[in-house]
């Protein structure tokens, strides 16, 4: 399709409801801590149930790339972090706030943002030829064996503290992924000890729903809680901006080259798997920072260069991270992984014939643009009245957020018609919620997400090499 | 505007939304359920079936219920009248493997639906050539040679090692259409397919013999003669959901002209050379078909009392 008709596509209203609610919900995704994308998204499923796939991955980019804006507002005026990529935020922004020029922070970071989402889509378009190529001739279920695999078990390796312990976490919900009858080897999970006769329901297996709030929901706004028990959004001073806007492009301007090198960086480090931003905002951060203290530049006070190079990196990265999904179904965080799993239980299909067949990638690239840009628009202003948050406390927020959830456990439920079952699941799986808080139950979500695709292709993989 | 041409505009707008309500509320109901994955042949044909009827004014919406227990709660759930695509096979593999039964009484069965030969293909970047004796020896000449084919055959294709004096392993994918892509990505050294346009058409595939020889193949039955599996076709049915007689004539109707008439469809089973509803009722095929194929796919390994039972929609 070309360029222009994409572009057409694009500004089609039937897609703008659900950037709409991904802008509002990723702005509101990086306002509270511990929140996050990925409960973030559970928070609204309501919204996507009778989603296209295409509104279901523009929710999704907007979601996160806008969560990015908000979570560096946070992080500078409050110096708390919303996600780990915010931590540069937090070191350089806060001090950038607490020096008086922390509107231009904010101001420069948005910016750096925007081109960075420029970089990304260039990346993307450029190599998507090439990659397509590829995957068309050599994507076996051998590589696909491997690449799931590597992909599914580095997120033991590289979250959590101990990789023994992320590896029970991983087994365990392995084994509630596969409660249920399954086609792919044709089995019912331990059919003689699950009461399948007296609840027929948990053939299909445990329903998603339940098991994410008292499974991952659950354990994280524990955690968060305990984290920030005494937190209050308090800061020295109110956030305030008297700069004309034309000086903030000037200010960011002279940080133009930061922001190359941070989109570079988050270009490049987009296809590591689960830590991305991670790891793109932090190295980009080191690097800004080692070669300000050798060149003599770098401010101890609150160094600007160094915190839009952090920003501009984890906004970069968000369309190459995508790449992966939208091409082999297999998601690098965690957030692509609950979005794979509300996509199957609407029934879509994601893969690269589709993918390509439907020009979902231009038009996303496309909408990912607009998304940045429109999000420095909607989000800037309101960065003046982010002082309102000082009216809630933490504790608040996060009860909110879990009553929001329960209630949803419920409403999904109706609307399968099992509404007690979906109750009676989540209660059932809240104590061993609670033994796990400690632990990182993010592994647990993406092992219960994947387990099937993971049998899938172990099976094949051995009836292909050894059967 | 005055208040009598906002009176007016608003009756106007009140008879049209009446008559719009009317409209839809009349409308006949006829759903096309999917137990089954959604990126296969069955999936295919049932958002061709549902917008077919669409285009004949019905209210058809395609349901993925993916597997026969949800497709048992969505029966007993909702009240839309709706049918799904069953074959014997599927009735075995889903009573014996899962212990779920999928009620096929005379007051379900609906139509026969189609009746497709299987194909056995090769690749033809692995430069084995087009001549069947040539493919044969290939085939002879490996010591272990693995075959794609989907979950829902009861079979294990070990006896076609026999022919051959090899092993044959059936390698097993959910769904058709993850068995042609791993095929086709280079997964397996043979496709045991149901012959649609798919494979007809892929440039890079040869399938070189079907069950009825169709298209200028060779017949299963000459190329390999001692093969169970060579006389297998796809047999497929039919079977309503939530319709009382009345609704199941009409639902049988529109089925039949749907097929003959919907460009899609037609052309998605003529070019394949499928014969459909129509032609099989010619044929005489239908209900007792339907079960004479479980008898004979149970092979014996399913008891008659069983099948009895099967057949009044129970498990045992």
């Amino acid at each position: 399709m070309p360029l222009t008709e994409a572009l057409f596509d694009t500004v089609f209203i039937n897609d703008l409801g659900h950037v709409v609610a991904g802008i509002v919900a990723g702005f509101l995704s990086g306002l509270v801590p511990g929140v996050g994308n990925t409960i973030m998204l559970f928070l609204l499923y309501p919204i996507l149930m009778d989603s296209s796939l295409f509104q279901m991955l523009v929710f999704y980019v907007a979601l996160a790339s806008v969560s990015q804006f908000s979570g560096s507002v946070i992080a500078t005026v409050f110096g708390v972090p919303g996600e780990s990529s915010s931590l540069p935020a937090v070191r350089e922004g806060k001090r950038l706030f607490e020096r008086g020029v922390g509107n231009f922070a904010i101001s420069s970071a948005a910016m750096g943002s925007v081109f960075g989402s420029l970089v990304s889509t260039l990346v993307v378009l450029g190599l998507l030829p090439f990659v397509a190529m590829g995957i068309m001739k050599f994507y076996s279920t051998n590589v696909q064996f491997f690449l799931m695999w590597t992909v599914t078990l580095s997120v033991c390796a590289l979250l959590g503290t101990s990789w023994r312990q992320n590896l029970m976490v991983f087994a365990i919900g392995v084994v509630l992924g596969m409660v249920g009858e399954h086609m792919m080897p044709s089995f019912v999970f331990a059919k003689d000890l699950l009461p399948y006769r007296q609840f027929p329901m948990l053939y299909e297996g445990l329903p998603l729903f339940p098991v994410v709030v008292a499974l991952y929901v659950f354990p994280t706004l524990w955690q968060t809680r305990e984290q920030f028990k005494d937190f209050r959004y308090e800061s020295t001073r109110d956030y305030t901006d008297d700069a004309s806007t034309w000086t903030h492009i000037r200010e960011w301007w002279r940080h133009r080259w930061s922001t190359l090198r941070g989109s570079a960086f988050g270009a490049m480090v987009g296809l590591m798997p689960y830590i991305s931003t991670t790891v793109a905002s932090n190295t980009s951060y080191a690097f800004e920072k080692k070669r300000g203290t050798r060149n003599g530049t770098y401010r101890g006070d609150g160094d600007m260069d160094s915190l839009v190079a952090a920003e501009t990196a984890n906004n970069s990265c968000i369309l190459v991270q995508l790449m992966p999904l939208l091409l082999l179904g297999v998601p690098m965080t965690a957030g692509e992984s609950v979005l794979l799993s509300l996509i199957d239980s609407n029934s879509h299909v994601l893969n690269w014939q589709v993918t390509l067949e439907q020009n979902i990638f231009t038009k996303l690239a496309l909408w990912f643009i607009l998304i940045n840009v429109a999000a420095i628009m909607l989000c800037w202003p309101m960065v003046r009245h982010v002082n309102l948050l000082k009216r809630f406390s933490m504790n608040q927020m996060m009860w909110g957020t879990a009553l929001i959830l329960v209630l949803l456990v419920f409403y999904t439920g109706s609307q399968q018609n099992a509404t007690w079952y979906f109750f009676v699941v989540m209660v059932m799986l809240l104590p061993l919620g609670y033994l796990l808080r400690r632990t990182e139950t993010l592994i647990l979500l993406i092992a219960f997400i994947l387990q099937d695709k993971l049998m899938h292709a172990t099976v094949v993989f051995y009836n292909i090499n050894f059967g | 505007m005055t208040l009598i041409q906002k009176l007016g505009a608003f009756v106007i707008a009140l008879t049209i939304s009446v008559m719009a309500t009317g409209a839809q509320a009349e409308k006949k109901v006829l759903d096309v359920l999917v137990p089954y994955s959604n990126t296969g042949n069955n999936w295919k044909q049932a958002v061709m079936f549902s917008e077919a009827l669409q285009s004949k004014g019905y209210d058809s919406e395609v349901v993925h219920t993916a597997n026969c227990f949800k497709n048992n709660r969505h029966i007993e759930e909702s009240d839309r009248p709706g049918f799904y695509f069953l074959a014997a096979t599927d009735m075995i593999t889903n009573a014996v493997n899962k212990e779920c039964i999928q009620e096929v009484t005379k007051k379900t069965y609906l139509v026969p639906h189609i009746y497709r030969s299987n194909a056995v293909c090769v690749r033809r970047s692995d430069g084995i050539g087009e001549d069947i004796d040539a493919i044969l020896a290939w085939i002879g000449s490996k010591d272990r040679v693995t075959m794609a084919s989907t979950h829902m055959l009861p079979d294990d294709f070990s006896e076609l090692g026999k022919q051959f004096g090899n092993t044959v392993k059936k390698v097993e994918y959910k769904g058709s259409s993850r068995a042609f892509k791993g095929f086709n990505a280079g997964d397996t050294d043979l496709l045991y397919i149901g012959y649609t346009n798919r494979e007809i058409n892929a440039p890079n595939l040869n399938c070189f013999a079907t069950t009825d020889g169709v298209n200028g193949t060779a017949k299963f039955s000459d190329v390999f003669p001692g093969w169970n599996m060579s006389k297998l076709v796809f047999f497929n049915h039919l079977i309503g959901a939530n319709m009382n007689s009345k609704q199941k004539k009409d639902a049988r109707n529109i089925i039949i002209e749907v097929l003959a008439d919907d460009p899609k469809l037609s052309n998605y089973y003529s070019s394949a050379f499928i014969p459909t509803t129509a032609e099989l009722e010619k044929r005489g095929l239908g209900y007792d078909d339907f079960w004479a194929d479980v008898v004979a796919w149970a092979d014996g390994s399913v008891s008659d009392k069983t099948i009895k039972a099967w057949k009044k929609g129970k498990l045992k």
